[in-house]
């Protein structure tokens, strides 16, 4: 594996590790959770999107500024 | 409208100043000897972008350098104090015992990827494919199965040692041919860079896995329902 592949699969597991986390595990308090079993998936897959596309984006030599603070409102 | 993140005792410590989703502050709601970290909010928070699931985790995470903490699933969202503290009451002692579980222990998360085989090496990182077409449907299950019970026997060597050194361990399906472990370990704190070591020496053993680790975690694993299906090394084993 090349250096580049090792970065983006090691970035991929720690953002697919969070994703599992947060979503499936923890306490489940109550039965009011914002995300159904559906909506998870499609968080799985937007973040294969993401991933993918940072890859690619380094792959030709782009730098992708990291995200800024400021969340939704 | 209340954001919860997450479930500690100790009330009477006094909370950080990290700010919560929408940077809005943390608050605690007390019932006895429990407290429920949350931020109040008019609009719904809850859209699942990076910055929103990092937010909610920096949260758990900073709660978690000074008192043992139950995080709460992303999304947990509450109408009022009131809720809060009728839920913090009717599940009391099952909150108080998983916390001594998880007091001063941490989570950390072990995958164990096959290396990409050389002829479908660019394809194997982000969506595998079959190297090639089985000939046959037979073929194919043999091959499949093959595959099966070698990835179990590289699973075992990489968990069995890992776990004799977690006090509990959790293993989850793979979701995909080339994921041959996937795994969470509840580990002392004070154990965490042996267990990290542990893993290299795996990977000097197991040239032909990727194995990564990540952690430490709060203990997301080890608070759920379907509980049962942990592993808790025990005096008896």
């Amino acid at each position: 594996m090349t250096q580049r592949e090792d970065i983006a699969r090691q970035r991929e597991v720690a953002l697919v590790d969070l994703v599992d986390r947060l979503l499936a595990g923890g306490v489940v308090l109550g039965g009011d959770l914002t995300l159904s079993i559906a909506d998870v998936d499609l968080v799985y897959v937007g973040l294969r999107a993401l991933i993918t596309s940072v890859a690619t984006a380094e792959e030709k030599g782009l730098a992708i500024p990291p995200a800024q603070g400021r969340p939704f409102r | 409208m209340i954001w919860a993140y997450a479930v500690c005792d100790h009330p009477d410590l006094p909370l950080p100043r990290r700010r919560g989703l929408a940077q809005a502050p943390l608050e605690g709601i007390r019932q006895d000897g429990l407290l429920a970290v949350v931020s109040q909010h008019t609009h719904v928070p809850g859209d699942p972008a990076l910055d929103a699931l990092w937010a909610h985790e920096r949260v758990v995470e900073r709660l978690m350098a000074d008192r043992a903490v139950l995080p709460l699933r992303f999304g947990t969202k509450l109408p009022d104090v009131e809720s809060v503290r009728a839920t913090l009451a009717a599940r009391y002692d099952e909150f108080l015992l998983t916390l001594e579980k998880v007091r001063g222990r941490v989570e950390l998360g072990v995958r164990a990827m096959a290396s990409p085989q050389p002829d479908g090496a660019a394809a194997a990182v982000v969506t595998p494919q079959p190297a090639s077409t089985p000939q046959t449907g037979r073929s194919y299950l043999f091959d499949k199965l093959a595959r099966g019970h070698r990835n179990e026997h590289e699973a075992g060597a990489v968990h069995d040692p890992l776990a004799a050194m977690a006090v509990a361990s959790r293993r989850s399906r793979s979701q995909s041919d080339d994921e041959v472990l996937r795994a969470a370990y509840l580990v002392q704190r004070a154990d965490v860079a042996r267990f990290r070591m542990l893993v290299q020496r795996l990977q000097q053993q197991q040239p032909e896995l990727a194995i990564l680790c990540t952690g430490p975690w709060p203990p997301y694993s080890f608070v759920g329902a379907g509980d049962e299906a942990t592993a808790i090394r025990g005096g008896a084993s």
